[in-house]
């Protein structure tokens, strides 16, 4: 939800404000058809009652690309756990305030906002990646990243950029960028754009 | 006078004029080669400056043998041998490379584009359909087109266009012990057997550094975040690569000899921009190729035949040694002989092997129309 506000020196009714709710389209939870029958375990896992309980939203692209990893990964290791999600993006996208205070603690989660980034539980809880191949995990995943950067969106190569976040801690887990840049910028352009293409209606809808 | 103004958004720390936090760096430390890496973030105990070493994946040595081979059918058969000098202090992982080309194949087999469609008309089941065509057919490809030993993992992706592709090995994950190619070692049997003419290919390698991990989450608005991306990911720590050949031009099914000849003549300019051809020698070798495409589309054959020798002269005068033998079945070419200025080896190597497979397939056509 944002607020907009709007000042103009030779209007009756100045300033004008109008709210607006923005958020990324086209996000689908991966727990639902199409992928309901994916490798990865089921439910999920980190959601919070009251607070984020739908928190396992990615663009299309973002989780077919999530189902190419998970069946790679069950081939290759046929004996381990199915993988575990943990948070992705919340139902519209948008900020994951993890406390849910919404103030200070800005950074917090902050490549969960588009629905390109999930978490793999990857700690000793119950269904995460076993310590014992968890270092190789990795490695492999590291293999599935993008190598070069500055290169056209026409040649951009599926990838699957990996960060191992919390490492030696109880939250340790695997964080798998799904997206790409070119993606990135197109859904925060298309956001933007349409919010205060709208709010600039509903404003001039007000001074009318 | 209309204005518009967002509520403003909390921000702290504040990001300074450079756009980062103060304090926040990456800095090059040239005695180990490694990079000091200080961001504000999560430290599994509070935000704070938080201090990591980097070790970057690129203390490797690798060198690619090569042999390109003419095979019965369509398809050109490459096999690569790898090998890490003794001098590398670390053991190569994975290696590949990108070509940006067309697939040969339909695009909806290689794309999310299909899926992302389904979803998008509310056809679910349709988009599992896609999804579960897409992972089939690149598994297949794997399977049947890439060649190694059973400690290796094959791999293959495609850019969503369909105008790139990219073929990985990884040492198996899950096959101990891990066969990396430690320093002094080589490993053979890398292969791949696809529709392509021989073009220029950059080899990359990955060593297998120890592992990075942040303490918390990672992310934020700081421009430190994308200084990280491209260490991790991009081309701040480049590994070594290593300029080769693999599969790049496609050859057409059915069979058009002009539309390959157009196919090659295209393909020049990647050794052009690579600076492994000379522009006005790149001029004459594009005529000859034309003229070759021209004779071949009137059936003249001769016309054919005397166009690919003068292809053939303009390289083989440059690279003495270098033999119409050497086309069809080819080792890697002598690195003790100096490269020409105009035409380096590995490019006179390339264009040969093209030109004769062009005027092979050609006559082996024209007998077959008898």
């Amino acid at each position: 939800m944002h607020t907009i506000k709007a000042n103009c020196a030779t209007c009756a009714n100045s300033p004008a404000v109008h709210e607006i709710r923005a958020r990324v389209p086209g996000l689908v939870n991966v727990f639902a058809l199409p992928f309901r029958d994916a490798q990865w375990a089921y439910p999920g896992v980190g959601q919070v009652p009251g607070r984020h309980s739908e928190n396992h939203y990615l663009t299309v692209a973002a989780a077919t690309r999530l189902l190419d990893l998970t069946r790679k990964f069950k081939a290759i290791w046929p004996d381990a756990p199915r993988l575990t999600l943990n948070d992705a993006s919340l139902e519209w996208g948008g900020k994951f305030d993890i406390p849910g205070t919404w103030e200070g603690n800005p950074n917090a989660h902050a490549e969960h906002r588009l629905g390109d980034s999930i978490d793999v539980r990857a700690n000793d809880a119950p269904g995460a990646v076993p310590l014992a191949i968890r270092a190789v995990v990795f490695r492999w995943l590291r293999k599935q990243s993008r190598v070069e950067d500055n290169i056209p969106p026409e040649f951009v190569i599926d990838s699957v950029n990996p960060l191992r976040e919390a490492i030696g801690h109880p939250n340790e887990h695997f964080h798998l960028r799904l997206g790409d840049w070119h993606e990135k910028f197109k859904v925060v352009r298309m956001v933007i754009v349409g919010a205060l293409r709208f709010a600039v209606a509903s404003v001039a809808a007000t001074e009318q | 006078m209309s204005g518009l103004c967002a509520s403003p958004l909390l921000a702290w720390p504040q990001l300074n004029n450079e756009g980062y936090i103060d304090g926040e760096s990456i800095k090059f430390d040239p005695r180990s080669g490694d990079y000091i890496v200080t961001y504000y973030g999560a430290s599994g105990n509070g935000e704070r400056l938080v201090t990591l070493v980097y070790e970057t994946p690129n203390k490797i040595k690798p060198a690619v043998k090569m042999q390109i081979r003419s095979t019965m059918g369509r398809d050109i058969a490459y096999a690569y041998d790898v090998s890490n000098d003794r001098g590398a202090k670390q053991d190569i992982y994975a290696f590949g490379f990108s070509v940006r080309s067309p697939w040969w194949e339909k695009p909806e087999l290689v794309t999310h584009a299909t899926a992302v469609g389904q979803v998008n008309a509310g056809n679910l089941l349709g988009a599992a359909q896609a999804i579960e065509t897409r992972v089939t057919y690149a598994g297949s490809i794997e399977a049947t087109r890439m060649k190694q030993s059973s400690q290796w993992l094959p791999e293959v992706s495609f850019a969503k266009t369909n105008r790139a592709f990219r073929f990985n090995w990884q040492a198996h994950p899950n096959k101990q012990p891990l066969d990396d190619i430690k320093p002094g070692q080589h490993r053979a049997g890398f292969g791949l057997r696809l529709p392509y003419l021989p073009g220029l290919v950059t080899f990359g390698f990955d060593g297998n550094s120890k592992p990075f991990g942040f303490p918390g989450a990672a992310g934020g608005d700081s421009k430190i975040w994308k200084d990280i991306d491209k260490l991790m990911f991009g081309s701040t720590a480049p590994a070594p690569s290593v300029k080769s050949l693999g599969p790049t031009v496609l050859i057409p099914e059915p069979f058009v000899a002009q539309s390959l000849a157009t196919g090659i003549r295209d393909d020049l300019a990647t050794w052009v921009a690579a600076g492994q051809l000379s522009e006005p020698l790149a001029q004459r070798l594009r005529s000859g190729l034309d003229a070759i495409g021209n004779a071949a589309e009137l059936n003249n054959s001769a016309g054919v035949l005397g166009n690919a020798e003068q292809v053939f002269y303009a390289l083989f005068s440059r690279h003495p040694g270098m033999r119409y033998e050497h086309c069809e079945n080819d080792d890697e070419p002598d690195k003790s002989k100096a490269d020409h200025p105009e035409l380096s080896r590995l490019a006179a190597r390339a264009i040969a092997f093209n030109t004769f497979e062009l005027t092979k397939r050609y006559f082996v056509q024209q007998l077959a129309r008898r």
